[in-house]
């Protein structure tokens, strides 16, 4: 039901489809075995992040041997400039407020504007499939995006987390 | 920030905004509809445009109520379509100018022999000078300034006044008299208003021919008859009208030189009949006619190949005028639809009330074999 989406996720952020069907499975054994004693709210929620984060485990593990094609390195470099005075989070506690000051933030946000934030930095899509999602032209994209980025600095900068 | 800080942090983001983004709002409306919709409205412009604008383009002047005055009944003519434009009333008064009316009188081809018969609206009255009027007295004045009005006054014919029109006024107008050029001064008129082929006959009482020129025959209209049966030869007891015959008079026609063509030699008296009779077959080429009268404008259509046509003769009598055209059949160079216009020799173009019919008729003429087509109007002076 859910297999194109969570396919696209993992070749995003892997970049081969080999990765992200075996990055797929993996997730689906994942949840085959989590799910009896978890009950997510959402279910598709649920094993979109079980693929992101075995495809993210997979992609550390793979960055040593500098296979290209994943999108997700370009996408962590734009949002990290955002945050380059931030250099490392070390406290659990600095670690949440920085992620609720985020979650506030794209709450905020049209949502439109949210979404395609979402997409880019955690499902790791590509420009051109942002433009193709949102009938949107690449560089609309890139413009909108950069706006989100901008704005999210001053916000944080804001509530005093940067 | 490092990118695998950066990587845990945004892992922990919360699940309805990833559940959220999964299912994306799109900005703009698909592509489909951004070019859909005004490719529709261009294509429904279009067709509108095709539709209703020719439709627009067609569309004649409002008719408004109809005066007596112009009231015409056609009756037993099939296949002719007359189209009587409303004449105001200022028109018999002349003292205002009246906008143009259009006549128009299409003459098919060669249809079955019928009559004609134009009438006026109940309890209408004619004014003296009514040309339907004179005509049923047999020839009545003429047109005001013809050099040869002799006139002559037929006797009365008290059963068809006054009062109620009944009679066509094209009866008379249908006979013609030559007075120069052509002196068989009758020509047989066809039997319907519409198109009907007639060749002029070689001896033809010029007597006779007058006397039914002045007459008023409206039953030679109204029912048929062999084509051979001249109108001024039948009296009208035989088709049970109550007219009394009138006395043979002097033709009152007046041929008023045309200022745009000149007479085709060969056009008269010195035609030759075609044998084996009057009801012969038209030649090749003889199509409808059709005639339009837009103020004294008259404009005469032929469908047949026309080419080296000319208006040759223009006739005023008994308040019609006659006109003919010319043209040479065997010249088959242009085969197209011709249009000949023809301005009509009055000052004032309320003179003209309507075109009475489009006669089609045939002089078969020596070895030009030339034709004519007659258009009479009905004219008031």
């Amino acid at each position: 039901m859910y297999g194109a989406l969570c396919r696209s996720v993992a070749r995003n952020i892997l970049g081969t489809n080999e990765d992200a069907e075996e990055c797929f499975d993996d997730a689906l054994l994942a949840a085959w075995n989590a799910i009896p004693p978890a009950h997510p709210q959402s279910l598709r929620a649920y094993i979109l992040r079980l693929v992101h984060n075995h495809a993210v485990n997979r992609w550390n593990a793979s960055k040593a041997q500098k296979r290209g094609g994943s999108q997700l390195p370009a996408a962590l470099d734009e949002l990290s400039e955002v945050l380059a005075s931030r250099d490392n989070i070390e406290d659990e506690n600095e670690r949440r407020e920085m992620l609720e000051g985020i979650t506030q933030f794209l709450r905020g946000l049209p949502k439109q504007q949210r979404d395609l934030f979402v997409r880019r930095y955690w499902y790791a899509a590509t420009v051109s499939e942002l433009s193709a999602l949102f009938n949107m032209t690449e560089n609309h994209v890139k413009v909108t995006l950069s706006r989100i980025r901008k704005r999210l600095q001053n916000y944080l900068r804001k509530e005093g987390l940067l | 920030m490092k990118n695998d800080v950066l990587l845990k942090l945004l892992e922990d983001l919360p699940d309805d905004l990833i559940e959220s983004a999964a299912e994306p709002e799109q900005s703009r409306r698909p592509v489909f509809l951004r070019y859909a919709v005004p490719a529709i409205a261009a294509c429904m412009v279009i067709v509108l445009a095709a539709v209703i604008y020719p439709k627009l383009r067609t569309v004649t002047p409002e008719r408004t109520e109809e005066s007596s005055f112009t009231t015409a009944v056609t009756t037993a003519q099939p296949a002719e379509t007359v189209i009587t434009g409303n004449v105001p009333e200022t028109v018999q008064t002349g003292t205002e100018a009246a906008p143009d009316p259009v006549h128009i009188v299409t003459a098919p081809a060669y249809p079955a022999v019928t009559g004609k018969r134009v009438t006026a609206a109940p309890g209408e009255t004619l004014p003296e000078n009514d040309p339907q009027n004179n005509s049923e007295e047999g020839g009545g004045p003429d047109a005001p300034g013809t050099p040869q009005d002799n006139g002559t006054k037929p006797q009365e014919n008290a059963a068809t006044r006054p009062g109620a029109r009944t009679t066509s006024p094209s009866s008379t107008a249908r006979q013609r008299t030559y007075t120069t050029a052509k002196p068989v001064t009758t020509r047989p008129v066809p039997q319907t208003a519409a198109a009907t082929t007639r060749v002029r006959p070689a001896t033809e009482a010029p007597a006779t021919r007058a006397q039914s020129l002045q007459t008023d025959t409206p039953s030679y209209y109204t029912q048929a008859s062999p084509v051979t049966d001249y109108p001024g030869e039948e009296g009208p007891e035989k088709h049970g009208d109550t007219q009394t015959p009138t006395a043979p008079t002097t033709p009152t026609e007046q041929r008023i030189p045309c200022p745009f063509s000149t007479d085709r030699p060969g056009t008269g008296s010195d035609n030759v009949p075609t044998p084996g009779g009057t009801n012969n077959p038209p030649p090749m080429g003889a199509e409808p006619l059709s005639a339009e009268l837009r103020g004294n404008r008259l404009t005469v259509h032929t469908d047949g190949p026309c080419s080296d046509a000319m208006i040759a003769y223009l006739a005023l009598r008994d308040h019609r005028l006659i006109i003919e055209i010319y043209y040479d059949r065997n010249d088959r160079s242009d085969l197209a639809e011709q249009e000949f216009t023809v301005y009509l020799p009055w000052e004032h173009a309320n003179e003209v009330w309507g075109i009475e019919s489009v006669c089609y008729e045939v002089d078969n003429v020596d070895e030009f074999d030339h034709s004519d087509e007659e258009v009479t109007l009905i004219v008031f002076s």
